[in-house]
C-alpha cells in the first residue's frame, strides 16, 4: 500500500519535460560545453604546434589527457554550478508558492519520500544531460588517444560532483517560496563550497588546510585528473546526505511554523 | 468517522481555534460555516495532518492524526482552498499522480482515474493541460483529485468559491450526490450552500463552536415558526386585519405599497398591490394554506406567496453577533433564503 517516493519522482520528471526554463538551461549547457570543447581543442593544437619549442625550453610537456580530457571535465563541473540551481530552484519553492505543497502534504508521503523523489528526479535530468553531452568523449576517443582510465574516473566524478550540487539546490529550494531566491541561494552556497580552498595560500596549515578539505573545486579536480580517492567520494556523499537531511528538517520546520 | 477532541491551535500570539470538539458520523455531510478567519481552514489542515494542533486530538476512521498521519492521509481526500494544481500536467496525469501516491497499482489507477473523470464530468478535457483549463474545470479537477480512490472521508475547503452560478450549482449537486456514500466536511462562508448541500451544520466563530445541528433543527431552535412574504391585491387595512387573525400568525408587517396605511382614502382601494411580511408560530406547511384561504375567502387576489422560513443567514448573524455581545439585527428577513 506504500507508494514511497516513486510517484513524486515520476511527477517531477513529467514537470521537467514541460518546463521551459529547463529546456533553456539544458540548451545553454550543451552550447557552452561545446564552446569549451572547441576552445580546449584549439588551445591543445596550438600547444602541440609549439611542442618542440616547449621541450627545448624545459616547459611542461603537452599531454593529451591532461590538456584535453581533464580540462573538458573540469569545464563541465564548472558549468553545472550555474545550471543545476536552475534545475532545482522550483522543486519545493514553487510547490509552496502555488499551494500544491498543501495537497502533497495531504497525500500519504513522508518528508523523506518527497525529498528523495525530487532529488532523484533532478539527478536523472542532470545525468541525462551529461549522457547527451558525452559525444565529446566519443569524438576524443575516435580521433585522439586519451587514457581511458582517466576518462572513466573523470566521467564518474562528473556524475558524483553534480549529485552534490543537486542536494544543495534542493535544500535552497526548501528555504523559500521564491524560485529566483532559491536559485541565488543555491548558487551562493555552491560557490562558497567550490571556492573554499581558494582563499588560502598553497600549503596552508590549520584553518587554511581545513578550508581546503572542504573545497569542492580541489576535490573535484582529483576526479578530472583521473584520481579516484575514497575520501573524495566520501566527501561528496557526505555533502549529499547533509543537505538532504537539512531539506527534510526544513520541511518539518515549516510544518510547525506555517 | 471523524472525531475532534479539544483541539486548539495557536499561531504565535493568535489563537486560531480554541478547544474545538465535534464528531461526524459515517455518511454525513457536515457544513463548516463561519466568517473568514473563524478557523475553518486551520481545523481542516489539522485533520489532513498538514500541521499538528497545539493541543487536543483528532482522529479519522480510527486513525490518530498525530501518531498515524500516513494512515489518515490514505483514507482522506482533500480539496485545499483555492484548488492548487500542477499546471504543467494534463488532467489524467494529475489524477494518476494522486492515485499513485495513494499506493494503487497501474490497473487500479486507470479504473479510479476513469471513475473520477466520469463522476466530475471532466471527459472532454481529460487530455488538456491544467494550465489551460477554465476555473470551473479546475475546481472539478480538484474535486476529482479528492475523490480518487474512493476515500472514506472528503475534506473540501470552500469548494465553490470563485465559480459562476451555474458551476456552483453543478459542484453542489456533485457533493450532494455523495451523501450517504462518503463522509464529507465542507467549509464555506456562503450560507445557502450549507442549506443546499449539508445534512448537518457547525457554525464556528473565532475558533469556537457557536452552534451546531441539522439545518432544520437550527432554524426552529433559533427562530421558531416561519416567515412568509405575501403579495396581495386588496384594501390595505382590511387585508392586514384579516391576516392578523389567521391561525398562528404573530405579526404582520407591511413591506411595500404606496402611502402605507396612512389613513387616506386609498387604504381601502381594492386594487392596490401590497406586500406583507407575515410571521407565524407554525411551520410553512400550516401557515401557507391558512394565509391563502384567508385571502381567497375574502375575494381578494393572492399574487404571490414566498416562504422565508429557512434562513440560516438569520441564525448565523444571531450567533455571530451574539458572540460579539451585540444584539442581533432585528430585520434580516429581506435576504432570500427560500427554497
Amino acid at each position: 500500500m506504500r507508494a514511497g517516493f516513486y510517484p513524486i519522482y515520476r511527477r517531477e520528471m513529467r514537470s521537467y519535460l514541460t518546463s521551459p526554463s529547463v529546456y533553456v538551461a539544458v540548451a545553454a549547457y550543451l552550447f557552452l560545453s561545446g564552446l569549451f570543447f572547441y576552445g580546449i581543442l584549439l588551445n591543445f593544437s596550438e600547444l602541440s604546434a609549439n611542442a618542440e619549442y616547449r621541450r627545448q625550453m624545459g616547459f611542461e610537456q603537452v599531454n593529451f589527457t591532461r590538456h584535453v580530457v581533464s580540462q573538458l571535465f573540469w569545464s563541465s563541473n564548472f558549468l553545472l554550478l550555474f545550471v543545476v540551481p536552475v534545475f532545482t530552484m522550483r522543486l519545493i519553492a514553487d510547490e509552496r508558492r502555488t499551494g500544491t505543497f498543501e495537497m502533497l502534504r495531504s497525500l500519504p508521503f513522508t518528508d523523506w519520500n518527497i525529498v528523495i523523489g525530487k532529488y532523484l528526479a533532478a539527478c536523472t535530468l542532470v545525468v541525462a544531460m551529461l549522457i547527451v553531452n558525452s559525444y565529446h568523449i566519443l569524438i576524443l576517443a575516435r580521433f585522439g588517444d586519451p587514457e581511458m582510465s582517466v576518462v572513466g574516473v573523470a566521467f564518474l566524478g562528473g556524475l558524483i560532483v553534480p549529485a552534490a550540487y543537486v542536494a544543495v539546490g534542493l535544500f535552497a529550494s526548501s528555504l523559500t517560496e521564491n524560485q529566483i531566491v532559491a536559485a541565488i541561494v543555491a548558487f551562493v552556497i555552491l560557490l562558497l563550497l567550490f571556492l573554499a580552498g581558494d582563499v588560502t595560500a598553497p600549503g596552508a596549515t590549520g584553518w587554511g588546510r581545513l578550508l581546503e578539505m572542504f573545497s569542492m573545486r580541489i576535490r573535484s579536480e582529483q576526479f578530472t585528473m583521473g584520481l579516484l580517492r575514497l575520501e573524495d567520494v566520501a566527501y561528496f556523499g557526505v555533502v549529499v546526505a547533509v543537505f538532504l537531511f537539512l531539506t527534510c528538517r526544513t520541511l518539518e520546520l515549516t510544518r510547525w511554523r506555517v | 468517522m471523524i472525531r475532534v477532541e479539544h483541539l486548539t491551535k495557536d499561531f504565535g500570539e493568535v489563537r486560531a481555534i480554541d478547544d474545538l470538539s465535534f464528531e461526524v458520523a459515517q455518511g454525513e455531510i457536515l457544513g463548516f460555516l463561519g466568517p473568514n478567519g473563524a478557523g475553518k481552514t486551520t481545523t481542516m489542515r489539522i485533520l489532513t495532518c498538514f500541521f499538528p494542533p497545539t493541543s487536543g486530538n483528532a482522529s479519522i476512521a480510527g486513525f490518530n492524526v498525530l501518531t498515524e498521519p500516513l494512515a489518515v492521509r490514505r483514507v482522506i481526500g482533500y480539496l485545499p482552498e483555492g484548488v492548487p494544481l500542477y499546471r504543467e500536467l494534463c488532467v489524467t496525469d494529475a489524477l494518476d499522480f494522486v492515485a499513485h501516491a495513494k499506493g494503487f497499482s497501474r490497473t487500479e489507477r486507470k479504473k479510479y482515474v476513469d471513475a473520477a473523470i466520469e463522476e466530475t464530468g471532466l471527459g472532454e478535457v481529460r487530455n488538456r493541460l491544467i494550465g489551460h483549463l477554465s476555473k470551473g474545470f479546475r475546481q472539478r479537477l480538484g474535486l476529482a483529485q479528492a475523490i480518487i480512490g474512493e476515500p472514506k472521508v472528503l475534506i473540501l475547503d470552500e469548494p465553490t468559491s470563485g465559480l459562476d452560478p451555474k458551476q456552483i450549482t453543478e459542484i453542489r449537486a456533485l457533493i450532494r450526490a455523495m451523501a450517504g456514500r462518503r463522509t464529507v466536511i465542507l467549509s464555506t462562508h456562503i450560507l445557502p450552500e450549507v442549506q443546499m448541500t449539508c445534512t448537518r451544520v457547525l457554525i464556528i466563530n473565532r475558533g469556537r463552536i457557536a452552534a451546531s445541528g441539522t439545518t432544520e433543527h437550527l432554524t426552529t431552535r433559533m427562530r421558531g415558526g416561519s416567515q412568509t412574504e405575501v403579495t396581495v391585491a386588496g384594501p390595505a387595512r382590511e387585508v392586514r386585519a384579516a391576516l392578523e387573525v389567521a391561525p398562528g400568525v404573530t405579526r404582520v408587517e407591511l413591506r411595500s405599497g404606496p402611502d402605507c396605511l396612512d389613513g387616506s382614502s386609498n387604504d381601502s382601494d381594492p386594487a392596490r398591490v401590497l406586500t406583507f411580511l407575515v410571521s407565524s408560530n407554525y411551520s410553512p406547511a400550516v401557515t401557507h394554506p391558512a394565509i391563502a384561504e384567508t385571502i381567497v375567502s375574502k375575494g381578494w387576489r393572492l399574487l404571490e406567496m414566498r416562504g422565508l422560513g429557512l434562513s440560516l443567514e438569520d441564525i448565523f448573524l444571531k450567533v455571530v453577533a451574539g458572540e460579539a455581545g451585540e444584539q442581533p439585527a432585528t430585520d434580516t428577513a429581506t435576504v432570500e433564503g427560500g427554497p
